[in-house]
């Protein structure tokens, strides 16, 4: 990698030193000779400015509220998380145990055994009347009820209806 | 047990406002000097030097060597100017389509060339007659906004280090970069104020 004069001015000026031998190109270089006058006409920028009266009691006045309001934040911030870490404890410690959860009918799938296994895992010692036999039925109506698609507008009663048929000649004249 | 720490934050708070007593005098006012070519107003030239007074009063456990303290709070001062010049960047892209809204309160020059500002100016350049001191400001206004088109760091390295006449090294510790850094900045900030002034004529 070779360094041009040009290069030499600009590494020259941001180091500050004075330009010697590069005074020449400089001159002459379209380049340098603008870059040479911005830092110069940079230098125009400072300015030895007075704050006015009374400058280090309003710093000191000004810094002393600043760190008071974010004392106060601070404490305000830590307030906050206590009480919502106390509300997540209480609500954590309170909250009733939950409910052993039956799965719907999509969660289920398609098989059929699904409704009838949920059924049977809660056997009632005083129930005498539908034997396991009777549930596996119980359970197949429910899946041909289908409440979802028998409840919506377009449903097709033709095909709600025909799986039921048997059972329909069942209960025929069976009064409840 | 309980009268040590009372005394232990005692002594904190002490400290604490010696420091502030100290930094509020000479260090202040020299941040001020800092604040004001950096971010070309008034109002947020005190606005950097107070935060950094609050800031260094509250992180005093890290300074090691009080001897330090000027040079840790300058270095706030230029690091909070930083900032300031960034939020101004960034707000400029955001609602710089927003008509009516034509830097006002943000830009440095139509801030810095306020009437007021312009009489109080004429009134320190003494030695200089009014006419000329209103050319030299506008002057002035003119390259604090070809500045305001670099980028933060580099309108910072250029400032402190031709405005304020720092060396590289020094101002690689103000901003708190490599000195290899701040030289990149130096040599593309000016470069890039040298395409705008030719661009101006």
């Amino acid at each position: 990698m070779t360094y041009s004069l040009c290069d030499h001015v600009a590494e020259r000026l941001a180091l500050g030193g004075p330009l010697g031998e590069l005074a020449e190109h400089v001159a002459t270089c379209p380049n340098c000779n603008p870059l040479v006058a911005a830092s110069e006409t940079l230098s125009a920028i400072h300015r030895d400015v007075d704050p006015g009266l009374g400058f280090s009691a309003r710093m000191t006045i000004g810094a002393q509220h600043r760190i008071a309001a974010r004392r106060r934040r601070r404490l305000a911030a830590g307030l906050a998380t206590t009480v919502a870490t106390g509300a997540f404890g209480v609500f954590l410690v309170t909250r009733s145990p939950d409910v052993p959860h039956t799965p719907t009918r999509d969660q289920a799938g398609p098989t059929t055994s699904t409704p009838a296994k949920s059924l049977e895992t809660d056997p009632d010692p005083n129930d005498q009347s539908p034997t396991t036999a009777d549930d596996a039925d119980l359970a197949a109506l429910v899946q041909f009820a289908d409440v979802d698609r028998s409840s919506r507008l377009s449903a097709k009663w033709a095909h709600i209806k025909k799986p039921l048929a048997p059972y329909k000649k069942l209960v025929k004249g069976v009064t409840p | 047990m309980v009268t040590g720490a009372r005394l232990d934050v005692r002594s904190r708070a002490d400290a604490r406002s010696r420091l502030l007593g100290e930094l509020a005098a000479a260090p202040a006012r020299k941040g001020y000097g800092i604040a004001y070519d950096l971010l070309g107003n008034r109002a947020e030239a005190e606005e950097a030097v107070q935060e950094a007074l609050a800031r260094a009063c509250e992180s005093i456990a890290d300074l090691r060597d009080p001897a330090a303290a000027p040079a840790w709070f300058l270095r706030i001062v230029t690091t909070m100017c930083l900032r300031t010049l960034r939020r101004r960047r960034l707000r400029r892209r955001l609602f710089g389509w927003w008509p009516g809204k034509d830097d006002a309160d943000t830009g440095p020059v139509s801030a810095d060339t306020g009437t007021e500002d312009i009489a109080e100016r004429m009134h320190a350049t003494g030695a200089l007659a009014p006419r000329e001191a209103l050319e030299d400001q506008e002057a002035r206004g003119a390259m604090l906004g070809r500045l305001d088109q670099l980028s933060p760091q580099q309108r910072t390295a250029l400032v402190l280090r031709y405005g304020h006449d720092l060396p590289v090294a020094q101002v690689a510790e103000l901003v708190g970069v490599e000195v290899a850094t701040v030289k990149t900045h130096l040599v593309r900030g000016l470069a890039r104020l040298r395409d705008l002034m030719e661009e101006h004529r």
